[in-house]
């Protein structure tokens, strides 16, 4: 196949993008009118945004105070924009956005192990020893909801931190998370959240239309029979367009007002969040920010809990509360569901060094946007913690009520090979009540 | 000498070496013979031969861990009939002039392999994994049986022996049990740690019977969930059950279980008489060589049915029999048929065989990029990528894709971002810094098509085709100056190297 040929491959629309890439480098940033326009035409598409608690946030601390029992420690409540709804004191800012938040206080899962019970939670299904390659959360919304025709991919992943190796599974590299790194953390200095490499080697990005040719040339000789040549093909396809065109600008954080910057937190959580933000206004179906450490303590509070809690909370409480009220003020909280949850709770009971252990038998998790009727506390636990009281929800409900909540039937499958694999596994009911 | 004029040499003048005739049974000849008839009788014929030059970039990946340089395909070429077994044994053996190096290269690739085996990626690894790889690299070196190498592993007195296995996969013993059953047997037990096993007759008994064996090892992390020791060897608490002791298939505990447990178990795992060991380490071996696993579901070989596994059993008493020596088991491997049948092509047997294209690992595309660019490798150079951290970082940002097989292509948009667009690239095409793209395109000796040519050699490990060379003239001859001209071959290098068969070994 001659070179001439090779090149007709790309389309005019190839040629206008890479024509728009370099004037990118002048006007400030060529996407937004575009988005706008879209943005004011048709409803935004649905999205969701996975903040992602490493580490097992303690549910006394956070959602499900329980002041005057011995269990609940020095920790106090505080009444929220919902009358009847109370949160724990560190908290202040999710109280307010507490009419779009829906809590549920009664998860019931099994597993006390972080690699396992993140494998749980990451993916909706109970780990089983490798017998199938379970695809987590992220790669499940992209392979539903990812545009066809979108440069970015379906799944960027924040600052990642997670116990276990988890990714598409089955889904393919297709579906496998954009890792994007922060690389400092320091509250003082930027938090520069990052893709590494996304400036075309050597400089000129009009170079990217020959290497793309030369590229095409060398393709032939792959077998097209080949799996991984395909899957190689398809990566790369992706990687180009995301060089093309920047990212769409998605990453230039510097864009956003400085007083909007600062109510999300100047560290790499809240930034994060802020690029969440960003990415879906920019049709990316599912963004996922980690917190799994603060400057004091982590979530893993074995050890002198409440001081680590209310330090980490410090940095989740801007960021996720000035989340929900952007995500409002655009127009795009319809559209966005929010999840808030980590691998499992806490024990009830304080340990000797003042901390609280692994608990799965009964903890918290947090909904709001996208389908969820917010404003609502769904489950109870008992007046010490112990144990779920009221309507428990297993992994299995929250991944059912999750999918209906972004408009995808809980109840279908996907495709491993000719094996259908459910979406969500056996026993996995909707939460009604949840739903609006 | 200038730089450019001495990798000119290195480019087109080969070592004349002509290797002797070895012994005929002491390089896995006759085991390699066996092998193509066993193969025969399930797959039928095997698929047609690879090309020689396609044969070199195989076994020096798979062998020395990176792509031959130029100089070292033109001696392969210049060998005879036997080129190919001659050069297997160079590579496995160390015959010939550049044994030291062979076999360095060729026990540090062994050893990040199955340091990879041994802690697969996304294992939470508790410290560096250097001192294992130190270990298994000087036990590779030596050339110790592999049957000595997992007793080493298995009878361990302390969590820092055996290069600290113990206390990288987590440090209890219930991870430890775990991992050996998985390594050595390919039995996954994990989840006969809570439950008994829903597909396979594995019991909780089963797994904490093993674990069992390493309830007194000094060191174990506490886990508020974890197991906890009796305070007598050879038993272990867990959930308020005592396990004691109890090796698989077996349905009664050890006898005497405080006397040197440990001990006993590594001569039960590692026995001829062990239905799943030396089967499990030639599968591992096969994979690792022919890409697939002669049964593919090589960790959970207890699924497969006896017709399923027969060659394979039959293989790993053939090795068992040989001493477990790992280097004459890959010399057999790399000399039949199998091996070498050409990609992609089928038998035309019920039961049919094919070679796919096998990915290769992030330090195999580090090292291979290294070859191919002539990068600066000693330690004393400070633009050498090797030390400053260039490698680490290829090296982890890959790390963080890889397939569960050799043929699953796992890599994503970061790490083609990285290729595309990466320091390691940026340099590489850059006329100014590239030593290669220098003495290819500064060479005076070269004409146009002799540029590209070297260039796909020391890329792809073989020549331009017609229809490639046609394309590329073409492209070269729209290039309006001179200049351009000559940056255009850092284009054509950029494309070789973020090709699919770059990463994809065909």
């Amino acid at each position: 196949m001659s070179m001439t040929r090779s090149f007709e491959t790309f389309s005019r629309r190839d040629l206008f993008r890479i024509a728009a890439a370099s004037l990118g480098g002048i006007s400030c940033s060529p996407w937004l009118p575009k988005l706008a326009r879209a943005a004011g035409t048709k409803r935004p598409p649905k999205a969701c945004i996975l903040l992602w608690m490493a580490g097992g946030p303690s549910q006394m601390e956070t959602l499900d105070p329980k002041p005057g029992h011995r269990n609940g420690g020095p920790t106090q409540a505080i009444s929220t924009a919902v009358p009847g709804i109370e949160l724990s004191q560190n908290l202040p800012g999710l109280a307010t956005q507490m009419k779009d938040v829906a809590l549920v206080r009664s998860m019931k899962t099994r597993e006390g192990d972080h690699g396992r019970a993140t494998q749980l939670m990451m993916t909706g299904y109970r780990p089983m020893g490798g017998m199938t390659d379970y695809p987590v959360l992220g790669s499940l919304i992209s392979h539903r909801l990812k545009p066809a025709d979108s440069p970015l991919p379906g799944f960027v992943s924040i600052a990642p931190f997670r116990f276990g190796n988890l990714g598409s599974g089955f889904l393919g590299p297709d579906h496998s998370p954009l890792v994007v790194s922060g690389a400092s953390n320091d509250p003082n200095t930027r938090a520069n959240l990052t893709v590494e490499n996304l400036e075309v080697a050597g400089g000129n990005p009009d170079a990217l239309l020959e290497r793309q040719g030369l590229l095409n040339m060398l393709r032939q000789g792959a077998p097209s029979s080949s799996p991984a040549a395909l899957k190689h093909a398809s990566v790369y396809d992706q990687a180009m367009r995301m060089v093309e065109t920047r990212g769409e600008g998605a990453f230039e954080l510097d864009e956003e007002p400085t007083e909007l910057r600062d109510a999300y937190g100047r560290n790499r959580f809240g930034q994060g969040c802020l690029l969440a933000r960003r990415l879906v206004e920019r049709g990316v179906p599912f963004v996922e920010v980690s917190l799994d450490a603060a400057a004091q303590g982590s979530w893993d509070s074995h050890v002198d809990n409440f001081s680590a809690v209310s330090s980490m909370c410090e940095v989740l409480d801007p960021a996720w509360s000035t989340l929900l009220k952007d995500l409002r003020d655009r127009g795009l909280l319809d559209s966005t569901l929010v999840v808030w949850m980590g691998e499992f709770g806490r024990t009830p009971q304080i340990n000797p060094n003042r901390g609280r252990d692994h608990f799965p038998d009964a903890w918290s998790v947090a909904l709001a946007g996208g389908s969820i009727a917010g404003g609502q506390v769904y489950g109870k636990t008992s007046a010490d913690g112990m144990e779920v009281s009221d309507n428990p929800v297993t992994a299995s409900d929250l991944y059912a009520t999750l999918l209906e909540g972004l408009g995808i039937d809980s109840g279908g499958d996907n495709a491993m090979g000719n094996r259908p694999i459910p979406l969500v596994d056996e026993g996995g009911t909707p939460i009604r009540e949840l739903l609006g | 000498m200038s730089k450019p004029v001495v990798l000119l040499m290195l480019l087109t003048v080969a070592v004349v070496w002509r290797p002797g005739t070895a012994f005929a049974d002491s390089q896995g000849d006759t085991l390699s013979q066996w092998i193509d008839e066993r193969g025969e009788q399930v797959w039928g014929n095997p698929p047609a031969p690879c090309s020689d030059l396609t044969f070199v970039r195989r076994v020096y990946l798979d062998l020395v861990g990176r792509v031959p340089s130029v100089s070292e395909i033109r001696d392969f070429q210049t060998l005879g009939e036997d080129r190919r077994e001659l050069l297997v044994n160079e590579l496995v053996f160390g015959e010939g002039p550049r044994r030291d190096t062979y076999t360095r290269l060729s026990a540090s690739s062994l050893a990040r392999h199955w340091r990879r085996v041994l802690i697969p990626p996304g294992t939470v690894v508790t410290g560096s994994v250097r001192g294992l790889e130190t270990w298994l690299a000087d036990a590779f070196r030596e050339g110790k049986p592999y049957d000595e190498m997992m007793r080493e592993i298995t009878q361990i007195q302390s969590p820092d022996a055996a290069g600290g296995y113990y206390r990288l996969v987590g440090g209890t013993p219930e991870t430890y049990a775990g991992n050996l059953s998985r390594v050595m047997l390919g039995v996954r037990l994990d989840c006969a740690q809570c439950h008994d096993h829903p597909f396979t007759d594995w019991k909780q008994h089963d797994f904490w019977g093993l674990a069992a064996f390493y309830s007194d090892i000094n060191g174990s992390i506490d886990n508020p969930d974890g197991s906890r020791p009796t305070g007598k060897s050879g038993e272990i608490r867990f959930e308020g059950e005592t396990y004691r002791a109890k090796v698989l298939w077996e349905d009664t505990a050890l006898d005497d279980a405080t006397r040197a447990p440990r001990v006993r178990l590594a001569r039960w795992m590692t026995s001829p008489q062990n239905p799943n060991f030396s089967a499990t380490a030639v599968n591992r071996f096969w994979q690792l060589l022919v890409g697939r696993g002669l049964y593919a579901d090589i960790e959970n070989l207890d699924l497969a049915n006896e017709d399923e596994r027969a060659f394979l059993d039959d293989l790993g008493q053939k090795f068992a029999a040989d001493g477990f020596h790992v280097q004459r088991l890959i010399a057999a491997i790399c000399k039949t048929n199998w091996y070498a049948a050409r990609a992609m092509s089928e038998t035309d047997s019920d039961e049919t065989f094919r070679r796919e294209l096998k990915v290769i690992s992030p330090e195999q595309v580090f090292d291979s990029l290294e070859q191919s660019l002539h990068l600066p490798i000693s330690r004393i150079d400070p633009a050498a990528p090797r030390w400053t951290g260039a490698r680490a970082q290829m090296v982890n940002r890959l790390g963080e894709a890889i397939g569960e097989t050799p043929e699953d292509y796992a890599s994503g948009i970061p790490q083609a971002l990285m290729m595309m667009n990466g320091p390691v690239t940026s340099d590489a095409i850059d006329l100014d810094r590239s030593r290669l793209l220098r003495a290819v395109v500064e060479s005076p000796f070269f004409d146009e098509d002799k540029r590209i040519e070297t260039l796909y050699l020391a890329v792809l490990t073989r020549e331009p085709s017609e229809a490639e060379k046609q394309s590329l003239t073409e492209y070269l001859d729209n290039k309006p100056d001179e200049t351009t001209r000559r940056k255009a071959f850092g284009e054509i290098l950029w494309a070789l190297l973020n090709s699919p068969e770059f990463v994809l070994c065909r």
